[in-house]
């Protein structure tokens, strides 16, 4: 019998894409070699089965929002410059949004959601027509006194946390501050805009959203 | 919050509703891009958690994928399919994540179960689709970016070839050495 097909001759038998002149050959072969066809139909099996894959998977809804702040306020197809045209503000309105996803974040956030953190409720909202400085100040005030009081609570608790897992987690805190200062420099020098109120927003809320996540778990493991 | 809800893709939507929504998205309209993406985003993360192996980079490659095309969407004339347009900037995103490379040779072991989960889906045969993933995503990178696109996207040697910049003969190669290293592995 003549040498077997070879590893290119098999998987173009196997996907049907062999040259016609090949084509007799390979089938004359086939014909007296059951090595050959088998391995043409263990190729084929595994081609059937990779199909069978699905080929549709839903990301996570993050995705999408990471998508609307930094992709659907750019202006691509309307050329009019707004704030976020701005780089520094652009990458602070991504970190805020891709932070969360991060891998430790993603791990803390797994943790069972019904343990309190012994945070105040959310600072309240501000109303989109009163965004003066003033305003502002007070959100931020409102804010700050939140987060200080998640910090309070998990410095008690973060000897339960692993190193690995507090050096990550001030990673990810060092970025958010940094997108915040960003946001929050922004909205010093326009403090009527809705759009970087809610970036500033947005990111004091991440802020409280690690911090909260990361005390809930250091408390299951306490 | 910053943004408002996902959409919820509809169970039914009528098959000439793509190319209308296109339409209405190269016009500036972000619901209809919404929209779209509620239509494509599960085909382009699927490619992209096979390529990556890996959910937080297939995760940010996906935002970076949809962003890209927002940008770009007035240069989609309808010649491709819409789903092959978004996989072919998706390829691009990947191939051009600066340090992808190193740390997905580096994390093809670190592939978490729910990611092998997620895409082995829960149908009958998951065991299978599940060693099949764990598999998959254990192939050097050129070799499962050539298996995934060929073999479970369907796209041909040539396409590929386009959509990666390697030569035709070399995406050949190495969807043949993706499927050697499956068998040995399945076999195992």
């Amino acid at each position: 019998m003549k040498s077997h097909l070879d590893e290119q001759q098999l998987n173009d038998c196997a996907d049907d894409t062999l040259d016609p002149a090949d084509r007799g050959r390979a089938e004359a072969h086939l014909a007296a070699c059951d090595a050959c066809r088998a391995a043409i139909d263990r190729l084929r099996q595994l081609r059937s089965e990779l199909a069978s894959l699905p080929r549709s998977i839903t990301p996570p809804p993050h995705v999408l929002m990471g998508v609307r702040a930094m992709a659907l306020a750019a202006p691509a197809l309307h050329p009019e410059r707004r704030w976020y045209t701005r780089p520094p503000l652009l990458a602070a309105a991504a970190v805020l949004l891709v932070v969360i996803s991060s891998a430790t974040t993603a791990l803390l956030l797994r943790q069972p959601s019904g343990v309190g953190t012994g945070a105040t409720a959310p600072p309240p909202t501000l109303s989109t027509g009163s965004a003066g400085l003033v305003a502002v100040h007070a959100m931020e005030r409102s804010y700050e006194d939140a987060i200080a009081e998640v910090q309070r609570a998990l410095r008690e608790q973060q000897s339960s946390l692993a190193p690995e897992t507090l050096h990550v987690l001030q990673a990810n805190l060092d970025i958010v501050d940094r997108a915040l200062a960003e946001a929050r420099s922004a909205l010093r020098a326009d403090p009527g805009n809705d759009a970087l109120t809610a970036l500033v927003r947005s990111g004091y809320e991440r802020k409280l959203d690690v911090l909260r996540s990361a005390t809930s778990h250091a408390r299951a493991r306490s | 919050m910053l943004i408002s809800t996902v959409p919820e893709e509809p169970l039914i939507r009528p098959p000439d509703a793509e190319p209308e929504l296109i339409r209405r998205a190269q016009l500036g309209d972000s619901n209809a891009f919404d929209a779209l993406y509620a239509l494509t985003a599960g085909r382009v993360f699927a490619v992209l958690l096979r390529l990556c192996a890996d959910r937080d980079t297939a995760e940010r490659l996906t935002q970076d994928t949809f962003v890209l095309a927002w940008r770009r969407l007035d240069t989609f004339r309808g010649q491709s399919r819409f789903t092959s347009w978004l996989h072919r900037i998706a390829v691009n995103v990947m191939l051009q994540d600066s340090r992808a490379s190193e740390r997905r040779e580096s994390r093809v072991i670190a592939v978490s179960d729910d990611v092998l989960h997620a895409a082995a889906g829960r149908a009958s045969g998951s065991e299978l689709r599940l060693d099949l993933e764990w598999a998959i995503a254990r192939l050097p990178a050129g070799a499962r970016t050539a298996l995934v696109l060929h073999d479970i996207e369907g796209y041909t040697h040539d396409e590929i070839a386009a959509m990666t910049g390697v030569a035709q003969g070399t995406v050949k190669s190495q969807l043949h050495r993706a499927r050697r290293l499956l068998q040995e592995r399945l076999d195992r």
